[in-house]
């Protein structure tokens, strides 16, 4: 075992395994012969004798399985706790804390990265972000959205994400909810914390949505931090999204 | 050419003994051939090409089958404009042409009827769009995915894997139900529990349920309505929503999840009962007991009273009555 648990390359001899567990997600890694094999679940009790809960891959003797941090696949509803309301032309600057994924890639000198593990670490609730003739599925994240960081907060499967708000209207913005869309998020290592680049958010009151832009460097509390994992869609540029609205129409739908 | 039609070559050709391959070219001179021909070349390419070209933009501007209608529109429109043009270049008069056509048209349209309305529902449904391929509509009785919007038909795949062909005519004018259309679905489940259960502590437990399935939306939020006071029960509303993708999924998952909360919490789903009253509504039901269901000689049961509980309340001379209950 040459890794830091629960991320880094897991270096297992021919016959040994090793189990892990990140938030709710259970992994367990066996190096059998040319093959890496995998058993991931939830709350199960696996039969140590079955080996068709076992996913099988054919490797290079050299593969080794690489596990590392990776930001959700979805677009993620933050939903406050305590919501507040940011007053006209003004800015705040709150940390988000989301649940990463887990992605085991397998690595070696002679074929490709080949990624074999992307799962949630912890299962969110399914939501829906639009209205309901047309929006996205986005998962559900209830926060605190702090003002401020302390080390308690960090978790080995959780990943701190700056979101700087800009109201840029004239009128006082409720801030109940809003949309961070994780696709574009870059994701960093300082030790054993895991960041995301700084999302910044200005709101226009614009029907369009609001401008949103990525850092795509470590966050200002961790300069030093190291890339680990990429956006899953790389974007040159802010992009322009509904960030604050919300359907208001939803009350309506228990006719 | 401008000059003889070719009617006129085909009746001097009947009665002169000359060919008629040999009338006709020297009906129709050589420039008005090549530009006849120069017409059909040049402008088919040129229909074809405007077919696409109005497609995309269409697409590209509205949907795919906006640029579908468009694209046939213009294509059947220019080659028409090139078959006339076509013709009248070789000296084919239209006046008589489209006075057999007129006719022709007629009698055709009596006889295709049919066909014809199915071909015009079928630019209606390409146009309005109430569905695309892949979307799983309900037509009277039937329920498939779409698998092709032909000129005639709708072809359907049914759900068990048949396949069905609807007429273009029929879509146009019943009821057809797009279950797919939009992104979200709601799932509705109607509930019952026992009088005795606490309706605020159901509805509790039904959010709770909702807010642990995975698969339930969020947003919208799930709803609980009080449906009423039914014969055996409290009746409840319950309904979550969910992708159309996973709506089978929740349907199951979320009554599965129901029964056993109730269960775990002791919420008891009552089956349908009767209470029978005899006589007065108020008074204990009247019961008579039989002796080993030995029968007296007259063919009567021979009866007896229960012997009476100290808890019971002092009962009525008619507590047993001969008739029994009814």
């Amino acid at each position: 075992m040459t890794h830091s648990p629960p991320w880094g390359t897991l270096d297992l001899a021919p016959g040994d395994s090793t189990e892990l567990t990140i938030g709710t997600l259970r992994i367990v890694v066996r190096r059998q012969d040319t093959e890496i094999r995998l058993r991931v679940g939830r709350d199960v009790d696996w039969d140590e004798e079955a080996d068709a809960d076992w996913e099988r891959w054919a490797v290079p003797e050299d593969a080794r399985l690489h596990l590392r941090p990776a930001a959700p696949d979805r677009l993620l509803v933050v939903s406050h706790e305590y919501p507040f309301h940011l007053p006209g032309r003004r800015d705040a600057r709150v940390f988000v804390r989301l649940p990463v994924f887990v992605q085991g890639v397998v690595v070696s000198a002679e074929l490709d990265d080949l990624l074999v593990l992307d799962a949630p670490s912890v299962v969110l609730s399914d939501t829906w972000w639009g209205t309901i003739q047309e929006g996205e599925l986005a998962y559900w994240l209830t926060t605190k959205a702090r003002a401020e960081v302390s080390d308690e907060l960090f978790v080995p499967h959780m990943a701190m994400c700056p979101v700087r708000l800009e109201n840029e209207s004239n009128e006082a913005l409720p801030v109940d909810r809003f949309a961070v869309r994780a696709l574009h998020l870059s994701l960093f290592r300082s030790g054993s914390r895991i960041w995301t680049d700084e999302v910044g958010v200005r709101y226009l009151a614009a029907a369009e949505g609001s401008e949103i832009e990525f850092g795509g460097s470590p966050p200002a509390e961790a300069p030093d931090a190291v890339p680990v994992s990429e956006p899953r869609i790389g974007i040159r540029r802010g992009l322009q999204a509904r960030t604050f609205d919300r359907l208001r129409t939803f009350t309506m739908l228990g006719g | 050419m401008r000059a003889l039609p070719l009617v006129l070559a085909f009746q001097e050709a009947e009665g002169s003994g000359i060919p008629l391959w040999t009338r006709l070219v020297e009906a129709v001179p050589v420039g008005t051939t090549l530009r006849a021909l120069v017409m059909v070349l040049l402008g088919v390419p040129l229909v074809l090409l405007a077919a696409r070209a109005a497609r995309a933009w269409m697409t590209n501007r509205m949907h795919a089958q906006a640029g579908l209608v468009a694209g046939k529109l213009v294509l059947y429109g220019g080659l028409t404009v090139v078959v006339i043009s076509t013709m009248r270049e070789l000296g084919f008069s239209l006046a008589p042409l489209l006075g057999a056509a007129g006719v022709l048209g007629i009698a055709l349209g009596f006889a295709s009827q049919t066909s014809v309305s199915n071909v015009i529902s079928g630019l209606f449904l390409i146009a309005e769009r109430p569905f695309v391929v892949e979307d799983l509509i309900e037509v009277g009785d039937v329920r498939g995915r779409v698998v092709s919007i032909d000129t005639l038909s709708v072809q359907l795949r049914t759900l068990d894997n048949r396949m069905v062909r609807i007429p273009n005519e029929t879509l146009v004018k019943s009821q057809m139900i797009n279950v797919t259309r939009f992104p979200i679905r709601r799932v509705d489940v109607r509930i019952r529990v026992a009088y005795k259960e606490d309706a605020a502590r159901v509805r509790d437990i039904l959010l709770d349920v909702a807010k642990q399935n995975p698969t339930c939306l969020m947003e919208p939020p799930p709803i609980v309505i009080f449906e009423g006071f039914g014969d055996s029960s409290i009746d409840f509303l319950f309904g979550v929503w969910t992708t159309r993708e996973n709506f089978l999924r929740l349907k199951t998952s979320i009554q599965l999840d129901i029964k056993a909360r109730f269960d775990a919490e002791g919420v008891e789903i009552p089956f349908p009962h009767r209470t029978l009253y005899v006589g007065s509504a108020t008074d204990d039901f009247p019961v008579r007991m039989t002796n080993g269901g030995r029968t007296t000689p007259d063919g009567s049961s021979e009866t007896t009273a229960a012997p009476p509980s100290e808890h019971d309340p002092p009962k009525a001379p008619d507590d047993v009555s001969p008739r029994g209950p009814d």
